[in-house]
């Protein structure tokens, strides 16, 4: 299996291959809940890197400037970090919720 | 709150204000004796420097200002009684905002005089009060004596048998009490009060001692009354005498002023016979504590005692209320000041305290002081000394006398100083010949002084030479007479100053963190500047919760925003606790809401924000072209129907759509597996999240080396601890990755794991397992060996690199241990240069060295601590990966238990059909919110709180933290307690 998978990042998201196949509900589904990896983490990079690398530039001078500056870093280090695990983990997942046919029924018909 | 010592403003480089402790240096301060008072008060004031006992052989009550230390508690003494007579008369105290300066010498004879005459008048006033007190009471008790054996003497005659017994007279004749006399001259009458517990054992007694002679009367009295005995205006004269503060502070006298005990009374009357019986009645009534009262015999006389007793009584309560009147107003007029008095005297025994640690010079003209002072404040320090010796100046001022200050000295290299300016006194126009001699001795007394202000002129000034060249100072001082300021002097020293660490109310908390394991050493990184994020952070990891985050925010947040709040700011014990780390929960709270989000938890129960990436339906067959159906297990209706619990399988197309983006999928929260996925996510999560926050630690060990000048330290101990924790630690963390990123559903089956991979790496076993990916082995092998190359390395490299540089001659690459700068500037070029030059300044190599040969050098001793310290590293990182997987054991914990809470609470609530459903919901949702609070928030919250501090105590610090300073306390006047009646300083 080494070298067998392409990395993730170069993959097409799933859903656009596949909704073609269903014209009726794609277009919606495809905005409800097609995912891509990119996105999120274009705007998570983003946002937690102006926090943690422009954020600092415009502390304004004072006594706390340094201890501002720290906070400020190691907020944008520890939480991007950890989303990024959260999102990792997710990314290829090597198995599926397991749901009750009850739980099934609903999900299919308000969730989708 | 203000920072603790020092105006706001002041110095200390920005980052260094939370990143080292400030710098420091130590100082010598000459005290003259006569502005030695007002200078410390001018310290007291701003709170400057750190005072050494200098005297540490002297036992406290052989030092200088004994006497005067004696005077203040003398003084407080009074003090306290005033405040105590104060409080018990229910006059409100004044707690003045502003504190009262220290008073001048001068004044302090005045306020003693003034506080004595108050005290003795009071005393007198309240003894007269008690004695007038306990005289009206003792009338009470004989009116209603009187009242009541009245009725006696008619019932004795009327019902009591006895009386019959003897020789019948004249019967009519008994009424009337003279005939009684006539009797017998011995009869007699014996009537007082008494307890009415006693009342029986009294009886019995008078029966068998007396043998039955005597007949006893006694009725009970209606209404309780006072003990007259008991009447004391210092109930607890005993106590307050010695502990002032106590008596005080408690309210020892439960009833009000100048009350006795109220207790029943029986009224009794003894009649006997017989000159010895009566004395052993009296004796028997003085036993039992009886008030004995004369009893009138006659009907006239017991009108006219009665009528004697009405108008005296009435006397004296007129006299009584003038007498309380009086003492309202003399307790009044002191209640006004004793609140800037006893704030005035709890500053003069601190400064005497303070002088009490000063040596005297050889003079006895001068007191010298050393204390810490940190370099930003030397420039504050000098000013609060001038104007201490101004203030002292101007209140012995003489006419003609002058008053000079010496404001600036010239730097030294423009030759030798002058004094700038003399400020003349604007009392006398022209300077008289004394006063302008004076100024002479000045200019010679300047350049003394300039001489020792300056050390850096003699290469090797030392302490001793200090001493001798500040002689010929004071005997000029003692010749001449003149008043001369009070200076300092910077000393060299070897001694490791004390850790001053300025710290404002945010940041505060976070720095008590800290200092609970250990204040930090010397100039050491603070861990507080990095657990101001990481401390809220791995709490919120564990207790990662939208809700309840939120709540703990919202609570946070109302203690913010009320902090000047005066019910807040003494509040008590828990509610204190909470409130001195308002910002830590604050942050706390905030934390737990971003961690919730991404747990996806809000109360136990998922948000589906984005809409989830899983899609249920294209696990039906009929969402698949029939050409695919074949290949894979799909659902339709009937097998939904059949089957209680369907897998939902990724590797069908369409099945997954990409991963949520923020956070965990909210479908996990209704998936029966639910745990074995959010298992593998948390212990994968905290062990990155651990070894990361580890190995930052060792990073910020580097920081520590290139202060002191270890830089060896940094390639024989930082270095291989980094490559030992990365090379099997950080290979972890890529192992985690890697499979994140490059197994997929499809894949699944040919996943290893990772536990097996990496106990491999280790074992080389010799069946060739199918890795993660191609030449693995060869990595870890490479990986491996810089591990086993590290250890060595760290056991032997530190300790056979000072060996040889102990036996060589060259030293580059210096070691420095803890404080060894010695300072050799001048106290000017510290301000302008900044602490950050003169660290690197030019005469570190050299000192270095000097240092390195001059310690003792042990071997042995240096092999052992790195073999134990290295041991204890190769050990702890992996001990300590472990325990960050508390993270992921508490977090599941809590996202368990809210999720019990919420099973068992609302569901069974929410359930309910709606008629009866909205009166269940009520309860239902207050008990929700009660356990929330008191299980999910406290309890759950402080065993994350604790296990949080752990790992930064244990884990973090660990790897670069000492802690093994002594904090920085001032002399400063703030920290006395401004409370009326709270404990001293010293």
């Amino acid at each position: 299996m080494p070298g067998a998978h392409h990395p993730p990042w170069t993959r097409a998201p799933r859903s656009i291959c596949y909704w073609p196949l269903h014209p009726g509900l794609g277009f919606r589904r495809l905005a409800m809940t097609a995912h891509s990896f990119a996105l999120p983490v274009i705007i998570f990079t983003t946002f937690w890197g102006l926090i943690g690398i422009a954020g600092p530039w415009f502390v304004p001078k004072g006594p706390n400037r340094g201890v501002i500056v720290t906070m400020l870093v190691a907020t944008a280090v520890c939480c991007y970090l950890f989303w990024l695990i959260a999102i990792l983990a997710q990314l290829n997942p090597l198995f599926g919720p397991q749901l009750k046919n009850e739980t099934i029924w609903y999900v299919r018909f308000l969730w989708e | 709150a203000p920072p603790p010592s020092g105006a706001a403003g002041r110095g200390a480089a920005a980052m260094g204000s939370l990143f080292r402790s400030e710098p420091m240096c130590l100082a010598q301060l000459f005290l003259q004796s006569g502005t030695a008072y007002e200078c410390l008060s001018a310290l007291g004031e701003k709170g400057l420097v750190q005072f050494r006992d200098l005297n540490q052989s002297v036992s406290t009550f052989q030092r200088k200002f004994v006497g005067e230390v004696k005077r203040c508690e003398e003084l407080e003494r009074i003090l306290a009684y005033l405040v105590q007579e104060i409080r018990r008369a229910d006059i409100p105290l004044p707690e003045g905002e502003a504190s009262p300066p220290a008073p001048p010498l001068k004044q302090v004879l005045e306020m003693q005089e003034q506080l004595q005459k108050l005290e003795v008048e009071l005393r007198e006033v309240t003894k007269n009060k008690e004695k007038l007190r306990r005289n009206l009471l003792e009338l009470i008790e004989y009116t209603h004596m009187l009242r009541v054996t009245k009725t006696f003497v008619r019932r004795n005659v009327e019902f009591e048998p006895t009386y019959e017994e003897f020789p019948p007279l004249e019967n009519e004749s008994l009424l009337d009490y003279s005939c009684m006399q006539r009797l017998g001259a011995k009869l007699g009458f014996v009537s007082g009060l008494i307890h009415q517990g006693k009342v029986e054992a009294f009886e019995k007694m008078l029966w068998r001692v007396c043998k039955g002679y005597t007949i006893v009367t006694y009725a009970e009295l209606g209404e309780p009354l006072e003990d007259p005995e008991t009447v004391s205006g210092w109930p607890a004269a005993g106590a307050h005498l010695q502990f002032p503060g106590a008596a005080v502070a408690e309210p020892m006298v439960p009833v009000s002023p100048l009350q006795g005990e109220v207790t029943k009374w029986c009224v009794f009357l003894v009649s006997f016979w017989g000159e010895q019986i009566g004395l052993k009645v009296k004796k028997i009534c003085d036993c039992y504590h009886c008030h004995v009262y004369p009893y009138p015999c006659a009907a006239e006389e017991r009108r006219e005692i009665q009528e004697g007793l009405d108008a005296r009584t009435q006397d004296l309560h007129t006299v009584l209320h003038k007498t309380e009147d009086y003492l309202r107003q003399v307790l009044c007029k002191a209640a006004e000041s004793v609140y800037s008095r006893v704030v005035q005297v709890k500053k003069m025994k601190a400064i005497y305290h303070m002088l009490n640690m000063c040596s005297f010079d050889v003079t006895n003209k001068c007191l010298i002081a050393e204390v810490w002072c940190p370099e930003a404040d030397l420039q504050a320090l000098r000013r609060a000394l001038e104007d201490g010796s101004v203030r002292a100046a101007a209140g012995a001022s003489r006419p003609g006398a002058c008053v000079s200050t010496l404001s600036s000295w010239r730097a030294p290299s423009t030759g030798p100083c002058c004094v700038q300016r003399v400020r003349w006194d604007r009392g006398c126009a022209r300077p008289p010949r004394a006063a302008a001699s004076s100024a002479l001795t000045f200019a010679g007394v300047a350049v003394l002084a300039s001489l020792q202000r300056f050390p850096g002129c003699f290469p090797r000034v030392e302490r001793a030479l200090l001493y001798g060249a500040s002689l010929p100072l004071l005997r000029w001082q003692r010749e001449s007479g003149a008043t001369i300021p009070s200076f300092m002097n910077t000393i060299p020293t070897k001694e490791t100053p004390p850790t001053l660490i300025r710290t404002n109310k945010f940041t505060e908390g976070f720095q008590n963190i800290v200092d609970a394991y250990g204040v930090g050493s010397y100039r050491e990184v603070n861990p507080a500047l990095f657990t101001i994020i990481t401390f809220p952070f791995l709490f919120a990891v564990m207790f990662g919760d939208f809700g309840h985050g939120f709540v703990m925010f919202l609570f946070a947040l109302l203690l913010v925003l009320n902090e000047d709040h005066p019910r807040l700011t003494q509040s008590q014990e828990i509610m204190r606790m909470f409130f001195n780390g308002r910002y830590i929960l604050l942050l706390m709270g905030l934390f737990s809401v971003y961690t919730g989000l991404v747990y996806n938890d809000c109360f136990s129960k998922s948000v589906n924000l984005f809409g989830s990436g899983w899609n249920v339906s294209a696990m039906y067959s009929s969402s698949h072209a029939p050409a695919e159906r074949d290949k894979m297990v799909l659902w339709n209706d009937s097998v939904v129907r059949r089957n209680r619990v369907l897998q939902l399988d990724p590797s069908v197309p369409g099945v997954f759509q990409g991963p949520y983006p923020l956070g965990i999928d909210p479908i996990w929260n209704l998936a029966t597996n639910r745990l074995t996925f959010l298992n593998s996510f948390k212990m994968k999560m905290s062990v990155i999240l651990g070894i990361i926050h580890m190995t930052f630690g060792v990073t910020l060990g580097i920081f520590n080396h290139l202060h002191f000048r270890k830089r060896f330290n940094i390639y024989l101990v930082s270095i291989p601890e980094l490559l030992f924790m990365l090379c099997i630690f950080g290979y972890l963390i890529f192992m985690i990755v890697y499979k994140w990123l490059v197994y997929s559903a499809e894949t699944s089956r040919a996943a290893p794991s990772i536990l097996i991979e990496f106990i491999n790496m280790f074992l080389f076993p010799a069946s060739e397992t199918s890795g993660l990916y191609r030449g693995q082995e060869h990595v870890q092998r490479l990986l491996l060996a810089v591990t086993a190359l590290s250890v060595p390395v760290l056991f032997l490299g530190k300790p056979l690199f000072l060996l040889w540089l102990h036996n060589g001659r060259s030293c580059f690459g210096v070691s420095r241990t803890g404080y060894t700068l010695v300072r050799k500037d001048s106290e000017e070029e510290v301000s302008l240069l900044g602490s950050q030059d003169i660290e690197e300044g030019s005469s570190q190599a050299e000192d270095g060295c000097r240092e390195v040969t001059s310690e003792e050098f042990n071997f042995g001793e240096i092999l052992m601590t790195q073999v134990i310290h290295s041991i204890e590293y190769c050990l702890g990182c992996i001990s300590n990966t472990a325990s960050y997987l508390r993270l992921w054991a508490l977090s599941l914990a809590h996202a368990q238990l809210s999720d019990v809470l919420w099973a068992m609470l609302m569901r069974v609530g929410l359930r309910v059909d709606t008629t009866y459903g909205v009166l269940l919901l009520l309860p239902v949702i207050a008990l929700f919110a009660v356990l929330t609070v008191s299980i999910l928030l406290t309890m759950e919250g402080l065993s994350a709180f604790l296990h949080a501090i752990r790992l930064h105590w244990v884990e973090f610090q660990n790897k670069f933290y000492v802690g093994a300073g002594t904090k920085f306390v001032p002399f400063s006047f703030r920290l006395l307690s401004s409370k009326l009646g709270g404990d001293d300083l010293v």
